[in-house]
């Protein structure tokens, strides 16, 4: 074997190893990418049922002491059925029925979100006044985790059914 | 040259190596779109949320309470946003008057505060030649005109103006040697009756006299019938009438039986044909105490859409304010202030469409109304013609909701404001709503947010 055999090898290793690299960074970053769009829909679709939808039963708000009974949560006021309306009665009932982290737990299953966790701010932006639903792992004030990593935030402006308006913000990542 | 050849082949797997690279994994940054989508998605979470709070309507006319929703809801800063309306009068319609500048004075004191469905309008006149003519949304031709033939450039010029979704609105008076011109047919589609092209809809010999007493509106049809929109908008919007200026509070005197007023009022009048009539209006209740008998005091109170009758008119209070007032008249009658040189000469649909009559004093013959102000186009370019009732006389309210009316019909019901441009993400979001306090209104209201940078 000559010296030139084997320059010729070594540099063909460090090349292809080269590119094993470049191909192992960018893999990685395809796939955050991908899991980043799936929890951007899911925070999407999460605001799209609270802000639209009346919830399962409609009264839903009036039964939170009996939680088996409620199938899904949705904060539009049943009364006008209107979209971007929502009731100040159901935003009060979602705060109430998440407090700590068995309340916490029982919205999550209630809204679908089985493998992620959540938090959801509802602030009124005449009054001042903010309803949060978060759970243990979220900080209280931001509503993002505590440990860092990818959140999906979407942010809904709405009116309540007393005539204000607000935004609700829905932040999703992963478990 | 042994050892050369393996070299050479590993720069050449190299280059083959990097080229495949290059195709099979291109160093791009995935734009997700998520950016573009949140855009959009604000813009319509807006407009749902400003009709919501019922706020869209006077949103329009308030920029100052539209700019505080907007920095309460969305907090970003480096987001810009504009909000305009298609479809209907705009916040401020500017008037191009070919009219001296007293005219243009009285123009704005008469209606230069308008009040619709809730929405404050603002009317700006502005003086303007007829060739070329001042960026605007109407223009005004106060005066009969007699030099078109001779600036045949002006004729071109109103043309394209009302080509371009303007309005024109000419007072002009004719008498029997000084009849409508050609640009007056071709504009206004108005002709001196005993020109009528054949078959005559007026037969020669009939354009006489007419022994009307009152002017009248014909009522349109249908809403395809060209005076339709000038019709309705006289019979639905409010005019204004104000407290003159630096008129201090006064009491208001009541007859017995009438609940007093318990703070001093602003006296205004109302002139309604030659009858003035008083009222005061009471700061502390929101309501218009009107003398409607001439006896002692107020004898009526009224407030927002009540009905009521003075001088013998029906009437609607739209508004009670401080030191203002819109009433709306409905159905009317003018009285015939046309003399009788005017008489001599009367005119006529071009194309016998009496469709285009808006008001009439009298007919020809039977079903052939003789006309005092014309319609010709439609509500995207409209030609008025009317009687010139505004010169040398003190002009009552009913004749300044006349003009009011007309100049807001034929008004253009685009918006001509300045658009984005290149925006690095923007979105225009449309809404289509109705106003139906004093007038059915739809309209088409946009909304554009963006990110400059």
């Amino acid at each position: 074997m000559s010296i030139d055999f084997y320059v010729a090898v070594i540099t063909f290793i460090i090349i292809v190893v080269y590119f094993l690299f470049q191909i192992s960074s960018i893999v990685p970053n395809f796939i955050n990418q991908i899991e980043e769009q799936r929890l951007m829909s899911e925070a999407y679709q999460v605001s799209e049922i609270l802000v639209n939808d009346i919830g399962q039963p409609k009264n839903w708000d009036t039964l939170i002491g009996n939680v088996g009974q409620i199938s899904r949560i949705g904060l539009s006021d049943q009364n006008t059925n209107k979209t971007n309306l929502i009731a100040t009665n159901k935003v009060d009932a979602l705060r109430y029925m998440c407090l700590g982290q068995k309340g916490y737990m029982d919205v999550k299953h209630r809204l679908g979100m089985n493998e992620l966790n959540f938090s959801v701010f509802v602030v009124n932006r005449q009054t001042g006044s903010i309803d949060t639903c978060a759970g243990e792992d979220a900080d209280e004030t931001t509503g993002l985790p505590r440990i860092k990593g990818f959140t999906a935030t979407v942010t809904r402006i709405l009116a309540f059914n007393d005539g204000t308006y607000g935004d609700l913000k829905v932040q999703v990542w992963e478990s | 040259m042994k050892g050369q050849i393996p070299l050479v082949e590993v720069i050449v797997v190299s280059i083959v190596l990097f080229a495949s690279f290059a195709i099979f994994f291109p160093g791009k940054v995935i734009n997700n779109g998520w950016q573009d989508a949140d855009v959009v998605l604000k813009g319509r979470d807006l407009m749902v949320t400003m009709d919501r709070i019922d706020k869209v309507h006077s949103f329009l006319s308030n920029p100052t309470e539209f700019a505080d929703f907007m920095n309460r809801a969305v907090p970003e800063r480096n987001f810009i946003y504009s909000l305009s309306v298609d479809g209907t009068v705009q916040p401020v319609v500017t008037v191009a008057c070919n009219c001296t500048t007293d005219e243009i004075k009285n123009l704005l004191n008469w209606i230069g505060r308008v009040k619709l469905n809730g929405r404050d309008i603002q009317v700006d006149v502005i003086p303007t030649t007829l060739s070329p003519i001042q960026d605007s949304d109407v223009l005004v031709i106060w005066g009969k005109r007699d030099y078109f033939d001779e600036f045949p450039q002006m004729e071109t010029d109103i043309l394209n103006y009302i080509k371009a979704g303007n309005g024109v609105v000419a007072m002009a008076n004719f008498t029997q040697t000084d009849g409508p011109d050609a640009t007056y047919t071709k504009i206004f589609g108005i002709v001196n009756c005993e020109n009528l092209p054949p078959p005559p809809a007026v037969p020669p010999g009939q354009c006489k006299n007419a022994g009307g007493t009152t002017i009248d509106f014909s009522q349109p049809n249908d809403a395809s019938d060209e005076n339709y929109y000038a019709y309705k908008f006289f019979k639905n919007m409010p005019i204004r009438s104000i407290v003159p200026q630096d008129t201090p509070p006064v009491p208001i005197l009541v007859e017995p039986g009438t609940p007093a007023c318990s703070e001093d009022g602003y006296p205004i009048t109302f002139m309604l044909r030659d009858s003035k009539i008083n009222y005061w209006t009471c700061p502390s209740s929101g309501t218009a105490y009107f003398d409607t008998n001439d006896v002692i005091g107020a004898d009526k109170i009224v407030s927002d859409l009540d009905d009521f009758t003075i001088a013998g008119e029906e009437v609607s209070m739209r508004y009670v304010e401080l030191n203002r007032t819109f009433i709306s008249l409905g159905d009317y009658s003018f009285q015939d202030v046309t003399d009788q040189d005017e008489k001599k000469t009367r005119v006529y649909p071009v194309d016998g469409d009496t469709g285009k009559i808006l008001l009439y004093n009298g007919e020809y013959q039977p079903g052939k109304k003789i006309p005092v102000a014309t319609v010709n186009g439609s509500a995207s370019n409209m030609a008025i013609w009317t009687l010139d009732f505004y010169s040398g006389t003190e002009v009552s309210h009913d004749k300044r909701l006349l003009l009011q009316s007309l100049i807001l019909a034929a008004s253009n019901k685009i918006n001509k404001g300045a658009s984005f441009g290149n925006l690095k993400i923007g979105s225009l979001t449309s809404y289509v709503n109705i106003a139906n306090r004093d007038m059915f209104e739809p309209y088409k209201i946009n909304l554009a947010l963006g990110f400059p940078f």
